[in-house]
């Protein structure tokens, strides 16, 4: 019974502790600003939500106010992400930065926060289709996103550039590049324009393009793309001269696979085929300068970060959103959206 | 009858050799290009780190246990790994103090130390706590990612991306080939081979393993016989423990980037391996044979349906109903028959 | 005689469980060489005081001495290195290992390397059961023997220790008379070598037959200590329960008449099974089955009551064949089933009584929610009429004694109103006192008329209840016997039954 006591003890001990690291009291005056992240081992946004931090701290300076983030990890579990509205909407912050865990569900989170005078804005993640009037027309928030279909625009773009550089990536010579698709998920939108528009642009474009293998859906995750590309190459490996990757990630597991064969190697002689990612994470960059991956792009996460902070800096305070800023409205949406533009990159120094 | 009952017999006793066979001659026949001896090295290369930590884990089952941690203890194992041999040219690397590379002994040590480090909190609970494997390696699961993701987001560059760029020598050593002739043999399957056979002698030949199979079989009956059951569990859980960090160092090698999402749901591969391999989640029953095997039939499916291009939602199908296939036909072989 | 006049001495042990005083002032004395029997009702703390100086459990208090030196066994390991051995009531074994792991359990031999030593323990093995008579390969599975096989491991396990104390806690309770025999045969042998033998049965017979001491034992106290040649039968069961007991058997007073059950050419279907067995059962008579272990009765029984697979021929009931196929059919058509091993397929011992009760008929109290009031009354009426003791029917079954489980589960099954009982072995390890008030409750069910089959091992349950005895022998019906008919009493009939019961080994 007395063990038991003691590490009763210590854990509230220890809770208190975190607690207190936690919810540090940073004066009245700090905006309190709760964000809700939909999965914290989700590379892209670890990158954004480190660019919130940073861009939090440089604010807090620069506009004179302090601004005290607190996140909060999904765990892409849309239940989980409600139960944290619950608790955050009970704190009243003055203001709450919304990365949505399942895209269809913004109506509830709106719901609660609306009742309780509680601005928001959604950021990474667009709200479906068809709650786009309800969840963003009829409530005056914002979107800070990327447009889904720029990253495959680019990505075919790179492949066009490429190609009119350097005919010799089409290895047959037959005028037509064969190329193989990793996909991210299946429903998801950004994977699909990512698969749809990377092609459909480079096709646009004047290229002759054509898939040797159906779509490898898998899962944003390198070791199973690892996997699928190590059985497609022994299959039909002689063919395949362009690799798309809806995400970096994916393309590093085809690299690596590619390695195994002899492939993309940066050793000089070795052979090599086209591979094309998404996301410029770091280890996409390294890979590039060392003559793994032909090309990536960038979804720019810190400018994606700052944005972020800025508007809602701006929402706390009840002003306009993009009040101040050197940010625009997009004009082909319905509803009140900035778009983060991507860029391309198929060098690194 | 005498001879069909026979013949019934063989085909139970052998049928999952017999569907390993079956999987490679449909294959083989629907694209003829299949039969290459690369295309067994690429199935055997991609079980060898699940199978090493099957290896582990099938001791655990054996004791009528289960390992729910093992993914996100690989993790971050690996993320460890990682870490110790990245290239120390290459400038937002992990340690920057480190201007030369570290023997490999080091991080493989380090792989192994936080495996049983994690593995020895499971065997803790389960042999003196009295808890049930499936919760308290519940547990250590979300201690394991979550120290997984403190870990990769104390990067000194600030960047919380996966760790990348590894020293040429460790990806030679760990990931690298023997070149017989022309035919590259990853190192990994030796590994992988060495080890099975390490593990065969400790589950056949020792008294632990012994003990383990009394242990999962009759707990009551180990215990009045003088085994001491407490360190009977621990040992089996270290040696998990000591299997899972040689996969997570291996493993790093492999996917050559180790981020927060590394090693997730490995422990399914895992448990599926040595259910298919015929260890019993009833305990006391299993063969490192069928571990192997079992291992080699699921990357085999994998590697198969990728192979012939099958859209990937049939996959998923189809590879749930040869799992099911497998067990169903292997747990014939205790069914007693009344 | 020197200072060591005994072996082993224990002296006022006292244990103590939450809520049950199991051992008060306890006392124990063994002299070397000799066979020294422990009796006592169910609960009285035989098995307690023996896991106490095993080593399974801690004493409270007490002293134990061995050759006069004191000792505390902190587990059985303890225990077994200080020249102690027990075989267990239950079977502790290891199902899926083969004999010999199972018997070097514990103290696996090794040789170089830290690498067990299978041909020295193959060896080992093989001579202790060569020295034992006993006939079983040490690579055999454990699960693939039979109940006896695996009981006469057990002993030569403990046989093997070379152990100065031999602990025997029920080791007969699954052997016929011929093996019984046997075993007395084995442990005359180590008395001769000064191994001091403590046995604990419930066989009466038995414990007169090989004992040199008894020690007699009530609600956990030392009751007795004399020698076996100075007590009977009745004066042990007056030792044993405190009150007199002439009778062992209720008279019987059911009359059999008009057939009710007709069993022809049944043959089971997976081996090890039975072939060809035809019998016919009467209203309100008790049928017994006698036969060596391995003699197929337990299948038998499960195949009429469709637990195993019938291969072909017929059962009729009242005239009209009927094909059972799967137990809920049996029930349906008024079969109930009292099983043998009643820890593994009877009990849910961590339920209370009245899920135990009620568990085999429970579409009677409701289709979705049951009916509370019903199951209560049913169960009260249950406990009333079999005398089930207990303090409530909300206590889990396992902390009931042996022969009030066995009552809990008969009542279960006359509450689905069975007119034929099949009946496996139903006063195994259960004490004198209980078996008496199950005798009677057979008995007064023949008497309403259903018919009763039953399994026993022990030949005097058989022949003091019985109306005819069925006798298999190896899978074969060898012949059935009339009670007071042709022999010349029960001593022939016995002798009969016995003579039957080898025909076709």
């Amino acid at each position: 019974m007395k063990k038991w006591g003691l590490v009763l003890c210590l854990l509230a001990v220890t809770f208190s502790l975190f607690a207190g690291g936690a919810k540090e009291k940073a004066g009245d005056d700090a905006l309190d600003i709760r964000v809700l992240v939909w999965k914290y081992d989700d590379t892209y946004g670890s990158t954004v939500r480190a660019a919130m931090n940073k861009w939090a701290a440089n604010y807090s300076k620069e506009l004179g106010k302090e601004i005290k983030l607190t996140m909060y990890d999904a765990a892409d579990d849309m239940a989980k992400q409600i139960e944290q509205a619950t608790i955050i909407v009970g704190d009243k912050p003055d203001m709450v930065i919304i990365n949505l865990a399942e895209v269809a569900n913004g109506q509830v989170l709106v719901d609660m926060f609306d009742a309780n005078d509680i601005p928001y804005l959604f950021y990474n993640k667009q709200p479906a289709a068809e709650t786009t009037k309800s969840v963003l027309v009829d409530t005056g928030t914002i979107f800070i996103g990327t447009l889904a279909r720029q990253a495959g625009d680019m990505q075919g773009q790179i492949l066009y550039d490429l190609y009119n550089a350097d005919k010799s990536i089409d290895k047959n010579g037959d005028g037509v590049l064969q190329y193989i698709m990793f996909m991210g998920e299946p429903n998801n939108d950004e994977a699909i324009a990512r698969s749809r528009y990377s092609v459909e642009t480079a096709k646009s474009l004047g290229l002759k393009l054509e898939a040797v293998s159906d779509t490898l859906v898998c899962n944003w995750d390198q070791a199973l793309a690892q996997e699928a590309m190590t059985a497609t190459w022994a299959s039909v490996g002689n063919k395949i001269e362009v690799v798309f990757a809806n995400n970096d990630m994916m393309a590093l597991g085809a690299v690596a696979a590619l390695n195994a064969y002899g492939y993309n190697t940066g050793r000089a002689g070795d052979k090599e085929v086209v591979v094309i990612g998404v996301d410029a994470i770091d280890a996409a960059l390294e890979s590039i300068k060392n003559g793994g991956m032909t090309a990536t792009v960038q979804q720019d996460g810190d400018a994606m970060g700052k944005a972020n902070i800025r508007i809602a800096y701006n929402g706390a305070l009840g002003k306009e959103w993009l009040d101040g800023t050197d940010y625009k409205y997009t004009t082909e949406d319905e509803f009140k959206c900035i778009r983060i533009p991507y860029a391309m990159i198929t060098e690194v120094k | 009858m005498e001879k069909s009952k026979k013949i019934g017999e063989f085909l139970l006793n052998y049928a999952l050799y017999i569907l390993l066979g079956a999987i490679l001659v449909t294959v083989s026949i629907i694209k003829p290009n299949f039969i290459a001896i690369n295309n067994i090295l690429n199935i055997m290369k991609q079980a060898s780190t699940k199978g090493i930590l099957a290896l582990g884990c099938a001791g655990i089952i054996v004791l009528g246990g289960t390992d729910l941690s093992i993914g996100r203890m690989l993790g971050l194992a690996a993320a460890v790994t990682a870490s110790l041999v990245q290239s120390v040219t290459y400038a937002s690397r992990y340690y920057t103090g480190m201007t030369e590379q570290l023997p490999l002994i080091v991080p493989l040590l380090a792989a192994i130390a936080v495996c049983v480090l994690l593995s020895a909190i499971n065997g803790f609970g389960v042999s003196k706590l009295h808890m049930h494997a499936f919760i308290i390696t519940l547990g250590t699961q979300l201690i394991a990612y979550g120290a997984n993701c403190i870990y990769i987001e104390s990067q000194p560059s600030g960047s919380a991306q996966a760790l990348s760029t590894f020293d040429r020598n460790f990806l030679n050593k760990a990931a690298g080939n023997l070149m017989i002739g022309t035919v590259r043999i990853p190192y990994v399957i030796i590994y992988f081979a060495a080890l099975s056979i390490i593990m065969w002698v400790v589950w056949n030949k020792t008294r632990l393993g012994k003990n383990m199979f009394a242990v999962g079989g009759n707990t009551e009956a180990a215990a009045v016989s003088g085994v001491s059951v407490t360190k009977t569990i621990m040992y089996v859980y270290l040696l998990a423990g000591v299997l899972y960090g040689i996969a997570s160092f291996l493993e790093a090698a492999r996917i050559q980037s180790v981020g927060a999402n590394t090693g997730i749901n490995y422990e399914l591969d895992a448990i599926s391996a040595c259910v298919i391999g015929g260890v019993s989640f009833t305990g006391g029953v299993g063969t490192i044979q069928g571990v192997v095997i079992g291992a080699v039939i699921l990357q085999a499916i994998n590697y198969s349906l990728y192979f012939l291009g099958v859209n990937a939602y049939l996959q998923y199908i189809i590879r749930g109903l040869i799992i099911v296939l497998a067990v169903a036909i292997d747990v014939r072989k205790y069914l007693v028959k009344k | 005689m020197d200072q060591h006049q005994y072996m082993l001495e224990m002296i006022d042990i006292d244990k103590s469980f939450p809520g049950v005083h199991a051992l008060d002032r306890a006392q124990f004395k063994l002299r070397p060489g000799t066979i020294h029997s422990l009796m006592g009702e169910n609960g009285a703390g035989k098995s307690t005081l023996m896991k106490c100086l095993f080593g399974i459990y801690k004493k409270d208090s007490g002293t134990i001495r061995i050759d006069g030196k004191e000792v505390d066994f902190a587990n059985p390991k303890h225990a077994l290195d200080n020249g102690v051995a027990m075989v267990h009531q239950e079977l502790n074994q290891v199902l899926h290992r083969n004999v010999m792991e199972n018997v070097w359990l514990g103290r696996l031999p090794l040789k170089k390397y830290g690498l067990v030593d299978s041909k020295l323990m193959f060896a080992e093995t093989m001579e202790t059961f060569r020295d034992l008579e006993i006939n079983i390969s040490p690579t055999a599975i454990i699960g693939t023997l039979s109940v006896s096989q695996r009981q006469m491991v057990e002993i030569a396990k403990a046989v093997s220790y070379h152990a100065k104390i031999l602990v025997l806690d029920e080791p007969t309770s699954s052997l016929t008379e011929k093996e019984v025999d046997h075993l007395f045969r084995i442990i005359r042998k180590l008395t001769v070598q000064g191994v001091g033998i403590i046995y604990i049965s419930h066989r009466m017979d038995e414990i007169l037959r090989i004992s040199d001491d008894i020690t007699v034992m009530r609600d956990g106290q030392w009751i007795a200590t004399k020698p076996a040649n100075e007590l009977d039968t009745n004066e042990l069961i007056r030792l044993m329960v405190n009150r007199d007991l002439t009778h062992r058997f209720p008279g019987k007073t059911n009359k059999p008449d008009g057939t009710m059950m007709s069993v022809s050419h049944l043959s089971g279907k997976y081996e090890p099974t039975f072939h060809d067995v035809s019998f016919t059962l009467r209203k309100g008579e008790i049928l017994g089955v006698a036969g060596l272990m391995g003699s197929r009765r337990t299948e038998l029984l499960n195949t009429i009551f469709g637990v195993f697979t019938k291969e072909s021929g017929e059962i009729e009931v009242d005239g009209k064949v009927i094909d059972i196929t799967s137990p809920e059919m049996a029930k349906r058509n008024g079969f109930a089933l009292i099983t043998e091993e009643r820890r593994a397929t009877g009990l849910f011992p961590l339920m209370n009584i009245y899920f135990n009760t009620i568990i085999a008929n429970i579409g009677k109290y409701g289709k979705v929610i049951l009916s509370q009031r019903k199951i209560a009354s049913d169960t009260q009426s249950s406990i009333q009429s079999l005398k089930v003791k207990t303090a409530s029917a909300k206590t889990a079954i396992r902390s009931l004694s042996g022969g009030n489980q066995q009552k809990v589960i008969i009542g279960r099954w006359l509450l689905t109103k069975p007119e034929i009982l099949l009946l496996d072995e139903p006063t195994r390890g259960i004490d004198v006192g209980a078996k008496f008030e199950i005798y009677q409750l057979i008995i007064n069910l023949a008497n309403e008329g259903k018919g009763i089959v039953m399994v026993s091992s022990e030949m005097p349950e058989l022949l003091g209840i019985c109306d005819r005895i069925l006798v298999m022998s190896n899978g074969r019906l060898a012949g059935i016997v009339e009670r007071g008919k042709d022999f010349g009493g029960v001593a022939g009939e016995q002798e009969h039954i016995l003579k039957l019961a080898g025909t076709y080994i």
